[in-house]
């Protein structure tokens, strides 16, 4: 009966890890509000955020550090540069089209890393490009947009009504990345913006990995 | 004329300042009376794409020959620990401290290795940098490898007039981007326990 338990638990597992969720149709008027809403969760022009970073590795190792970034949404540009505590930049990356890597320090010299990253990046602060093909409630309840970026690659958007967006890419019908953010009050009155005060990004596969990311700072970049 | 008075008062003005430190093999035995060092520190990341430096506050410990604690306090608790040869960090998160797991700290290992050295006046004593001393009293290690040069470009240590007491540290990625490290509150040779520098307490 036991074993029962743990193959069906684990089956669920399976099912809930490997396919995206159902979404059901609203009415037109609650479409264009949670459309909306679903726009709302990325920064509306140039910023600049200092988060501390928590990474935690395949084997569960910890790294920390400390990211710089400059995000352009219009142009879709983004520079990022990420330091040790004590100072020492590891990284320093471009992307404008394509990824120019300033510098790097192995082990985060890698083009590799740099694409990673950038794709992290461009996941959490940009809306997701190619077409909006679905808009609705998904089976708990939240509001949920969904975007088509390539032939096999599926970006959902959902709005949860306690300060939380999820933000979900699939390939393939598979999950394969996380983004849960944290918004705070606080943080809506001292930015004027959706900036979230925490980041959770979970990457699923085989080189799994994690990164919590808390904000120290965000600045609307004036030039 | 003008330029030869300029010379005279640059002279004069370097005489006074070097004071303790004529050469480097002076620092270094100046600074070999020095057993420990606990000091507070503001650590200021300057970059480009900032509009101000970044600030990072803690206190730093050192005991002869080789032990370190360099602890920051804001904007977020972090530990880091050398003893016997052995680098740890530590981060306080919401379930106490975590221990990092050294990734990123390779690339801290050459700047780590120079502190040691510089905190016992053995400016000349890293075979990857040129030591110089100029006026100011400063001391200017720069790299004598390019591609070491591609991950430090320089770096300038700025000598209290008190013997064996560095001001400031700043070291340079290139022209733009730099580390500025001040010391404030400098204790000298006070006793330090070995756990200091073993446990994050």
């Amino acid at each position: 009966m036991r074993r029962v338990c743990i193959l069906s638990l684990l089956f669920m597992l399976i099912v809930s890890c490997s396919t995206y969720p159902t979404i059901s149709p609203v009415k037109s008027l609650e479409l264009t509000k949670i459309q909306g809403k679903c726009n709302g969760v990325f920064p509306i022009g140039k910023w600049l955020f200092v988060h501390s970073i928590e990474a935690t590795l395949p084997g569960g190792k910890k790294a920390f550090m400390m990211g710089v970034t400059q995000i352009y949404p219009e142009k879709k540009k983004i520079h990022c540069i990420m330091m040790t505590i004590e100072g020492l930049v590891v990284f320093d990356g471009l992307y404008d089209g394509k990824i120019v890597i300033n510098r790097g320090i192995p082990p985060f010299a890698s083009d590799n890393f740099a694409k990673g990253m950038i794709s992290d990046l461009r996941l959490i602060f940009f809306q997701p490009e190619g077409r909006h093909i679905e808009t609705g409630v998904s089976d708990t309840g939240e509001w949920i947009c969904r975007y088509q970026t390539d032939e096999e690659t599926t970006v959902d958007v959902v709005i949860h009504f306690d300060n939380r967006w999820t933000i979900r890419r699939y390939h393939r019908h598979r999950l394969r990345r996380t983004i849960q953010a944290y918004l705070s009050r606080d943080s809506v009155l001292l930015y004027k913006n959706k900036i979230p005060e925490r980041l959770e990004l979970i990457a699923r596969g085989g080189h799994g990995y994690s990164l919590n990311l808390k904000l120290v700072k965000a600045e609307p970049i004036a030039k | 004329m003008t330029r030869s008075l300029s010379i005279i008062i640059f002279l004069i003005a370097s005489y006074f300042c070097i004071g303790w430190a004529d050469t480097l093999v002076e620092i270094q035995s100046k600074a070999g009376e020095i057993k420990s060092v606990v000091t507070d520190f503001i650590q200021e990341k300057h970059l480009k794409i900032l509009s101000k430096p970044l600030i990072s506050k803690g206190t730093f410990y050192y005991q002869v020959p080789q032990s370190l604690r360099w602890e920051y306090t804001s904007p977020f608790q972090s530990i880091l620990l050398i003893h016997n040869g052995n680098i740890k960090r530590y981060i306080k998160g919401n379930d106490g401290f975590i221990q990092d797991s050294g990734v990123e700290l390779q690339a801290m290992q050459v700047v780590l290795q120079e502190i040691t050295l510089w905190l016992r006046g053995r400016f000349n004593d890293n075979p990857n940098f040129n030591a110089v001393l100029e006026p100011g009293p400063k001391i200017v290690l720069t790299p004598k490898e390019k591609s070491f040069a591609a991950i430090i470009q320089r770096i300038e240590l700025m000598l209290s007039n008190q013997p064996g007491i560095i001001e400031t540290v700043r070291i340079y990625e290139n022209d733009t981007s730099y580390t500025k490290f001040i010391f404030n509150h400098v204790r000298l040779n006070k006793p330090l326990k070995d756990s200091l520098f073993q446990e994050v307490r």
